[in-house]
């Protein structure tokens, strides 16, 4: 139940991402053609790199979600079973504190962003919404850390 | 406890977490933080670590990432890398490892239309890891060639390091990149030579297959006509100036999904499948390039590269061993540290003293991308291998170190011999 | 011991010039007060400077106002087409805004001195720029204020940073770019340029802050804190001449490699300046509309230019 809401929140999110991608490309390749005909869209290369942000945001829990990221496993093979677990839960801890303090400090980044009224060079769109939607992402992927670590590491150290 | 020590006991925690099984990126992150937290004060890490995502995110330099990332994802998926690993097997393919080497080559080809040495690591990756496993070749000769190749591909110009470096020294722009052209060829050629011994030892890792004919491997050249055609749009696109390095990623994938479109050679499900698989990978780079960002930073305020680079600039040695020394630091500190970081932190120091000993300021250039290349491939952190192991997932990262390991030998001897032989940087451009 | 980032280069004219004022800091407090310098942005990245000092990333921070439109209204004021003929002039100018307005929006930090960079002029790679009529439909590198005017003096606006600006001139992706004849040297420029157009009566300057986070300026005894802060008049001077300085060898870097310079007639001089007029006639309606008064700072900030142009 708790693994199927989850996963389809994480699909969402993965969605969401690769849309937000291909936008960045549409955007820099429609920029290109006009700039070629003399009518370059303005504020292309803010749109372009403020989605590709936002992609790469929506695309954390996910990427987290399918063990995309490197990690080195000398001392871990080492351990032996419990040992291994007992390692992933302080991991598992470590990381999502980790998240929680990203999540929480872009949250209060944003809010900074938006009380300082900055905003986008060309376009002059406000900043302060894609920082809010990339601490989001980061407190989806801090409750994936924890329930990962609930469910994995947890459960083979009691039983 | 002084910054210093902060900073060397910081690097040696990063050590431990690293075996942890912890993602990388996580780690130096963490350690950053920590690391910050102690040196300055813990409201300012708090606040950094919010700021170095958020700018590494939305970096437009490193938008080129994502993009040529789906470039490989479209070639693959639509079989286009396919069909050409297997036209460079029916031409080089009798020779043992002869796929490494045109991998090598296709890492430096495709480095003259992206600037960036992670981004022509994981395309090259995409394209060129299951293609070689196909033709059996070893993970480490596999993995290792376009870890390494994509240092080739910064060399090739455009090349963001050698920008940043005419930038600090005020050197032209434009004859650093004609420079770099004889040595980015010259360190394939090394490269080559690398990858033929190596088979030599272990012949296994890459396998000779059958021989062509004259006649078939004529044809064969055929099958490489959509390659070329896109290869050669966005490289005329460069240079008549339709757009820019940065833009090509962008070019470069839209061209390449609607020539599959339009050969009907990938389906809805293949496209969707390219654009997921890009999202992953390129979360994984991105991280990676935040964590390092963010340990870069805590080693900046620990001063560890400054005093370093003042130390050795302060000592009283004949110019090719200061030479040595400089290049030993960049490899020690492209063991931590990401290249651009290095470069910014250290070239003002070292510039005044090479100018001084007599050594051309272009050549000096080249030889910084160079030996600021040999830190993507060392352990522990050589942001390429990470690279391509978040996309040879089943391959340890030890493997592909290993694999490395034969590119980092050409690439000291490579230099070395740059560093006794400086006409072979200066001579081309001289003539311009 | 304080922390000082900044987004020159380190081999920079003007990181040289911020070293030397830590130094002086560092001497006349007889080294009570010791500072790093973490230039080119291996800190604190330029558009991030102010955030960063407000936060404590950084203690002392030095970066450009237009790097973060919105945030500081009234210093943007300086980014308007108002034609100020040098470096020294713009310093004046905006000193004289932020003397008088004191504007909220520095509030949250101690600032050290604040100047501004010499005229920015249109410089273009193979057509030369005589009237209006030849700039229609170049394409200039251009961003936030400097992309309005070259729209409104009938431009195509593209953005881009300044760094990638050589490959996109010397490609021919755009055909000129917007800037200080300073920045034409430092980043390379006039290896492409061939042609400047002296379009100082509608040049725009940019304001360039340094600022103190404000705990620690605090935190510094008031003897001290009057030692730096005549440390800061000195350096004013000497930025706002630097600027010009760095400007005169850019000029003669740009003679050295060719680059022609094309005066404009007086009467092409007002269609210039009529063309830009709605840009400063926007900002003022943009800042009235924000509660402020727009017309008395342009005012301010116009007749400061008028000031010292004469002195
Ligand atoms: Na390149
Ligand atoms: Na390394």
């Amino acid at each position: 139940m708790l693994d199927q809401l989850i996963d389809r929140m994480v699909g969402i999110l993965k969605v969401l991402s690769a849309v937000c991608i291909g936008g960045t490309m549409s955007i820099t390749c429609a920029d290109v053609i006009g700039r070629f005909f003399g009518h370059p869209i303005l504020g292309a290369v803010e749109l372009g790199v403020l989605l590709a942000a936002l992609a790469l945001g929506f695309s954390l829990p996910y990427a987290h979600r399918q063990g995309a990221h490197v990690g080195v496993e000398i001392l871990y093979m080492l351990l032996g079973k419990k040992g291994q677990a007992a390692m992933r839960l302080f991991t598992g801890v470590a990381g999502a504190a980790l998240f929680a303090v990203i999540a929480y400090m872009c949250a209060s980044y944003a809010l900074d962003m938006k009380a300082s009224g900055e905003v986008s060079m060309t376009l002059q769109l406000p900043l302060h919404p894609v920082i809010m939607v990339i601490s989001g992402c980061f407190w989806v992927l801090m409750a994936v850390q924890i329930y990962e670590v609930i469910f994995s590491a947890l459960k083979e150290i009691v039983s | 406890m002084t910054p210093v020590v902060a900073g060397v006991l910081g690097t040696l925690i990063l050590l431990l977490l690293f075996m942890t099984a912890m993602p990388v990126a996580y780690s130096m992150a963490l350690v950053g933080f920590a690391g910050f937290a102690y040196v300055i004060n813990m409201n300012a890490a708090l606040n950094l670590v919010a700021r170095d995502i958020y700018s590494v995110f939305s970096s437009f330099g490193l938008t080129v990432i994502p993009l040529f990332i789906l470039m490989g994802q479209i070639a693959y998926n639509a079989g286009i890398s396919r069909r050409l690993y297997d036209c460079a097997h029916k031409l080089l393919g009798s020779t043992k490892g002869g796929l490494a080497a045109a991998t090598v080559a296709a890492c430096t080809a495709f480095g003259a239309v992206c600037g960036s040495s992670p981004a022509t690591a994981a395309t090259m990756a995409v394209v060129g890891l299951p293609e070689m496993k196909r033709y059996k070749y070893g993970d480490a000769l596999a993995t290792g060639s376009v870890a390494a190749g994509g240092s080739l591909g910064m060399l090739m110009p455009p090349s963001v390091v050698m920008i940043i470096y005419g930038i600090l020294t005020e050197q032209s722009i434009g004859q650093l990149f004609i420079a770099a052209i004889v040595p980015a060829i010259y360190m394939t050629a090394w490269f080559c030579g690398a990858i033929w011994i190596y088979c030599r030892k272990y012949p296994e890792e890459g396998p000779a297959g059958e021989k062509y004919t004259i006649k078939e491997k004529f044809l064969a050249l055929f099958e490489l006509w959509e390659t070329l055609t896109v290869f050669g749009m966005v490289m005329l696109g460069l240079l008549t100036g339709v757009f820019t390095p940065t833009e090509a990623g962008a070019v470069g994938a839209a061209l390449i999904l609607a020539l599959a479109l339009l050969r009907k050679q990938i389906t809805w499900r293949g496209v969707m499948k390219s654009f997921y698989e890009t999202v992953r990978t390129s979360c994984m780079v991105l991280f990676l390039i935040a964590g390092a960002t963010l340990f870069g930073h805590f080693l900046a305020v620990t001063r560890i590269p400054f005093e370093m680079a003042g130390w050795i600039g302060g000592m009283d040695l004949p110019s090719w061993a200061i030479m040595g020394l400089i290049i030993l630091l960049f490899l020690i500190g492209g063991c931590f540290i990401d290249a651009m970081a290095l470069v910014m932190l250290t070239i003002p120091i070292f510039y005044p003293i090479v100018v001084k000993l007599g050594y051309d300021p272009i050549w000096f250039g080249v030889m910084i991308v160079l030996i600021s290349q040999m830190g993507v491939i060392t352990p522990p952190v050589g942001i390429n291998v990470y690279v391509v192991q978040g996309i040879a997932t089943d391959v340890p990262l030890q493997t592909i170190f290993k694999g490395a390991m034969p590119f980092l030998v050409a690439l000291i001897l490579g230099t070395a011999s740059l560093v006794a032989f400086p006409q072979i940087v200066t001579f081309f451009p001289s003539l311009f | 011991q304080l922390t000082y980032s900044h987004m020159f280069p380190p081999t920079h004219v003007h990181s040289k010039l911020m070293a030397d004022w830590a130094q002086e800091v560092e001497k006349r407090t007889d080294g009570r007060i010791m500072i790093q310098m973490f230039p080119g942005q291996t800190l604190v990245k330029g558009s991030q400077m102010y955030d960063g000092v407000l936060n404590g990333i950084t203690d002392i921070g030095m970066s450009l106002f237009a790097y973060t439109r919105g945030r500081f209204p009234i210093m943007e004021v300086a980014d308007l087409p108002l034609g100020s003929p040098n470096g020294v002039v713009s310093s004046k100018m905006i000193k004289e805004v932020f003397d008088t307005l004191q504007p909220k929006e520095l509030d949250g930090v101690k600032v050290m001195y604040i100047t501004a960079h010499g005229p920015g002029l249109v410089h273009t790679k193979e057509k030369p720029v005589r009237s209006l009529e030849d700039l229609k439909g170049l394409k200039l590198r251009a961003t936030g204020f400097s992309a309005k005017l070259v729209s409104a003096l009938g431009g195509t606006p593209v953005a881009m940073p300044m760094p990638e600006t050589y490959q996109a001139l010397s490609k021919g992706v755009v055909d000129g770019a917007t800037f200080p004849y300073e920045a034409g040297k430092g980043f390379r420029l006039f290896d492409t340029i061939k042609y400047t157009t002296e379009s100082q009566a509608v040049a725009y300057a940019s304001g360039f802050y340094v600022v103190m986070n404000k705990d620690r300026w605090n935190s510094i005894d008031a003897a001290d804190q009057k030692i730096i802060e005549e440390i800061n008049n000195e350096w004013f001077e000497m930025t706002a001449e630097t600027w010009d300085k760095i400007d005169v060898i850019g000029r003669e870097f740009a003679k050295e490699k060719g680059v022609e310079s094309i005066t404009l007639s007086d009467e092409e001089i007002a269609r210039w300046k009529k063309a830009v007029a709605p840009v400063v006639d926007e900002y003022i309606k943009d800042m009235d509309a924000k509660g402020f008064d727009g017309k008395k700072i342009v005012d301010l900030a116009r007749n400061a230019i008028k000031k010292y142009s004469s002195m």
